[in-house]
């Protein structure tokens, strides 16, 4: 379970709060999307879980303390030096074998996985952004705008590989477009 | 920042390249020519010949050698010390305020007052490294800082999400960002290196030694042996400046760093 009790939290040179006293309740298993108008914080939301940013005060209440969370940034983020394969093997104590099969899975075929990120399509390269969040064996899955650059086809492969992880674990799930939240068991409206 | 040699500076053929070395060669002849006072000037067959007579005896070899040794080591110790502390001073604060005035005093005096007072403190034969070390100190100094600065911090931050240990950041986020940067004090440290390295040698007289050779041919006034150490000395600094372009351009070709997102 993951809780947020009374967070309030802001960055710092900022004046307003970016959340003030929010309490929201995450369970143990299922999608949970969190919404919002752009700019109000469902990024940082993620973050607080993360452990990438500490509340000012209140708190997020993660249950086991020790429960590893995997983040799919909106950005990305690949090591531009590292081919497909090379990036889950990086963070993920996986073999080679296993990476390519998911990768293989998620239409990142054979010819594409010792390809470097510069190489990649966006989608592409989101989607090797997902097989490292799923390799990583997280407790927790958290997805900022992860069906952007998605086609149909590939979009439906993503979808049920988080509702395949999200039978067992909680998945938080950021994003603006309605069609992303409607795979929600439980929406956050923020 | 990289080493690469840019369009105007390279010759675009090695017929050009030739062309261009042929008539440098030719003037330097035609100059000897024109001053035709061998103790002087000496014309480039000369040289050639000096060398050829050098080459062929063991001391040469020997003496090259540890002129070599003395210049790569002291610029391997200049690298790994002053990237150490670089590193160290990115980290804390204070480090880099009470390290930067030094290296700025380092970077500011001239390289004959650091030889006397290396030659006052420590043995002769010591002093090209020592040089060679202060040398390359504020060039990876600063370079490595400034790489630091530039590593993405998103990708440090993905790091500290997927609980990358601090080995694992190093060889895979810090090294590569790194490269480029290392690239161009490498390149630029081990040029330096050599120009004041050997002109150590000759102020101390270090034992056996390529700038030793230089001030005792000046001394008994053997002006084409003096022509031939001092071409020594370019030779190896080429040969080795190409060394390190070969590899780290290898090292640039396998980090490339065009950024994904």
């Amino acid at each position: 379970m993951i809780s947020f009790k009374n967070v309030t939290f802001g960055y710092p040179n900022t004046e307003t709060p970016v959340f003030e006293n929010l309490s929201a309740e995450i369970p143990d298993s299922g999608i949970t999307a969190v919404i919002a108008p752009s700019g109000v914080g469902k990024t940082t939301f993620l973050r607080l879980i993360a452990g990438l940013e500490k509340p000012d005060a209140g708190s997020v209440e993660i249950t086991p303390k020790e429960a590893r969370a995997a983040f799919v940034f909106q950005e990305q983020r690949l090591l531009p030096w590292y081919s497909a394969l090379e990036n889950i093997r990086a963070v993920c104590s996986v073999s080679d074998a296993d990476a390519a099969a998911l990768l293989t899975e998620l239409g990142i075929g054979a010819d594409l996985q010792g390809k470097r990120p510069s190489e990649l399509s966006g989608g592409q390269r989101q989607r090797v952004c997902l097989a490292r969040a799923l390799l990583f064996n997280p407790d927790i899955l958290l997805l900022d705008e992860p069906f952007s650059g998605l086609d149909s086809e590939n979009r439906e492969t993503v979808v049920e590989k988080i509702r395949e992880f999200a039978k067992t674990r909680p998945v938080v799930l950021v994003s603006h477009i309605n069609e992303d939240i409607k795979i929600a068991d439980k929406v956050i409206e923020l | 920042m990289t080493t690469s040699i840019t369009q105007a500076e390279r010759p675009r053929n090695r017929t050009e390249y030739l062309l261009v070395a042929l008539i440098w060669l030719a003037l330097w002849e035609l100059l000897a020519l024109i001053i035709n006072e061998e103790v002087l000037f000496v014309s480039p067959h000369k040289v050639l010949v000096a060398l050829i007579r050098l080459g062929g005896t063991l001391p040469f070899w020997q003496t090259i050698f540890l002129s070599i040794l003395r210049v790569l080591g002291g610029f391997v110790l200049g690298y790994l010390l002053s990237a150490l502390l670089a590193a160290l001073a990115f980290r804390f604060s204070f480090l880099k305020a009470f390290l930067s005035p030094a290296i700025s005093v380092i970077k500011a005096t001239p390289v004959a007052s650091f030889i006397i007072l290396a030659l006052m403190w420590s043995g002769k034969n010591f002093v090209p490294v020592i040089i060679c070390i202060l040398m390359v100190a504020p060039i990876v100094w600063s370079n490595v800082l400034e790489g630091l600065a530039a590593v993405d911090g998103d990708l440090l931050e993905m790091a500290q999400v997927y609980g990358m240990s601090p080995a694992a950041r190093i060889r895979s986020i810090y090294v590569p960002s790194l490269i480029p940067y290392n690239a161009a004090a490498v390149g630029s440290g081990l040029g330096l290196c050599w120009k004041a390295g050997i002109a150590a040698e000759v102020i101390c007289r270090t034992l056996p030694s390529i700038g030793n050779s230089i001030w005792e041919t000046k001394f008994y006034i053997i002006t084409d042996e003096m022509f031939a150490w001092t071409a020594t000395v370019v030779i190896l600094s080429v040969i080795f400046d190409r060394l390190i372009k070969f590899f780290m351009g290898r090292l640039l070709r396998k980090y490339k760093t065009e950024v994904a997102q």
